[in-house]
């Protein structure tokens, strides 16, 4: 079984794709041994490990992980249920798509970002506006690619639907939907990513716990080792949470790859 | 008397606008169908023979003229008349099960065990009762043809309108194909009304062939098959019928050169 696993990982080539990052961290090691990096600026791997080991030990790096991923969690929830409603009406209504266009295309430019010390001065520093920020940066991407995806469905399907006399609610639930998840999966991987950026963008700018709010603080006391790690550790949760969601996809979309 | 026909078209004509000029699609189309009948309608491709089937599926209007299924104007897709397309259109995401169970009324409120009793029914007349539970790009072409085949039966429709079913698969699965509709029409009795551009199947399998000209669509000739079944490709009448045909469409010279093998 083991066995197995090795072989086809070797085969599938996959393993290519950690020769960089490790060979990046071995090279970065040695030149700071060799002090050619200046450790105020861009400690060594091995520091980094260290205070990142002891974050963990003092259990403040638990606590930092799981405030940014309740955030994120609320606040892709809301934005992909948002963005799933809001992109079929539009997919299925060029009256809607006309209705909202001026209003979405004018807010859609606006940075992620931007949103930030706006929704401070509105909801105050507490969890509402860094939710906010995670909701409107999962928002777009999902509605985009859901209101495509309907949008898009093949006629020839709907067409089978209209010959079965259905009515029009098993017409968009069970023809027009699941024509179109492929896109709307496209939407919810991508927006995951961008969750993840706006969680640690609001962090950054204004919190008092979670893993923009440890790299900001740790800057300010001057400890760029702990810092170093929380950048760490925010990529490779980012990382991960996009593996996650592949395998989501990749079952629940079965049908579109078995042959 | 049209009551006692299952389908009756009566001097219809159908139009497409294009950029405010007319194109005329089918010109004064005359037809009667009996119950039980097996009608292949043969013509160039983009000679309006699909319109008019999709006109009497219901699934496209018309200029003027009347289509009426035992004298009622068709106004829509109806329960009366199932259709299979030219590709299958099963759904990717369900099952062999599920794509058949599609077929059913929604207003029939039937139990799992009806169900699946009906669907196994279905998928058993076309030889596919063991792929239940497959999704459809496990199947091959010509096994998700008859999936939809299946589909559209299952609601028991007094008529079967196919549409280049069998256009996009192989020779050798086009011939098992048109097998099994004639072993199907043979068990189950249905009117079928089949459009296809490929002469052997419309003499294979029709009562009647509808030789359609290039457009506007109209009906150059109808011709009765008076060939027992199961029909022989090789015989002498088969051959000298799809001479017959091809002689519509072709000139002499183009029929030699391609036809003598």
């Amino acid at each position: 079984m083991i066995k197995k696993k090795i072989r086809s990982f070797v085969r599938s080539k996959s393993w290519l794709g950690i020769i960089l990052p490790v060979g990046l961290i071995l090279i970065w090691q040695l030149a700071s041994n060799l002090e050619l990096i200046n450790a105020s600026l861009l400690p060594s791997p091995a520091r980094i490990w260290r205070s990142l080991v002891k974050q963990a030990e003092s259990g403040k790096l638990a606590v930092n992980i799981l405030v940014s991923l309740r955030r994120v969690l609320v606040g892709y929830a809301l934005g992909a249920s948002l963005g799933i409603v809001i992109g079929i009406i539009t997919g299925l209504s060029k009256t809607a798509t006309k209705i909202v266009s001026v209003l979405f295309e004018l807010i859609r430019p606006i940075p992620i970002i931007a949103w930030v010390p706006v929704l401070i001065l509105w909801t105050g520093i507490g969890e509402t506006s860094k939710i906010i920020v995670i909701m409107i940066g999962t928002f777009w991407t999902v509605y985009l690619n859901t209101s495509d995806g309907i949008r898009n469905v093949d006629r020839k399907y709907v067409e089978v639907s209209k010959i079965f006399l259905k009515s029009k609610k098993i017409e968009i639930t069970k023809v027009m939907f699941p024509a179109a998840l492929p896109g709307i999966f496209t939407g919810l991987r991508v927006g995951v990513g961008s969750a993840w950026i706006s969680v640690i963008g609001a962090e950054l700018i204004a919190a008092s716990a979670g893993l923009g709010f440890m790299i900001s603080y740790y800057r300010e006391m001057a400890q760029p080792s702990t810092m170093f790690a929380g950048v760490l550790v925010v990529g490779v949760i980012g990382f991960l949470i996009n593996v996650i969601l592949r395998r989501v996809e990749k079952r629940v979309l079965k049908w579109n790859t078995v042959k | 008397m049209a009551e006692n026909n299952i389908i009756s078209i009566k001097n219809l004509n159908k139009y497409f606008v294009q950029d405010e000029s007319e194109l005329q699609v089918l010109n004064n189309i005359n037809l009667d169908i009996r119950q039980g009948e097996f009608i292949s309608i043969v013509g160039a491709s983009g000679c309006g023979k699909s319109t008019l089937l999709r006109i009497i599926g219901g699934l496209e209007n018309y200029s003027d003229g009347q289509v009426l299924n035992k004298g009622n104007p068709i106004k829509g897709p109806s329960k009366n008349i199932g259709m299979a397309f030219q590709e299958s259109r099963l759904f990717p995401w369900l099952t062999i099960f599920e794509n058949v169970a599609f077929g059913i009324s929604e207003g029939k409120k039937l139990s799992k065990e009806e169900k699946s009793e009906l669907v196994h029914k279905y998928l058993k007349l076309v030889g596919l009762e063991e792929f239940v539970n497959a999704y459809p790009n496990q199947l091959s072409g010509g096994m998700q043809q008859r999936v939809s085949i299946a589909r559209a039966l299952i609601e028991n429709p007094d008529v079967l309108l196919l549409d280049e079913p069998f256009g996009a698969l192989d020779a050798m699965t086009r011939v098992n194909m048109q097998n099994e509709i004639s072993r199907i029409w043979q068990h189950e009795r249905k009117t079928m009304i089949l459009v296809t551009h490929d002469i052997d199947e419309a003499i294979y399998l029709g009562d009647k062939i509808l030789v359609f000209s290039n457009r506007p669509g109209q009906i150059l000739e109808v011709i009765d098959v008076n060939l027992p079944r199961p029909r022989r490709r090789n015989s002498g009448y088969f051959e000298r019928l799809r001479k017959y045909i091809y002689g519509k469409f072709f000139t002499e010279e183009e029929i030699k050169e391609e036809y003598n093998i």
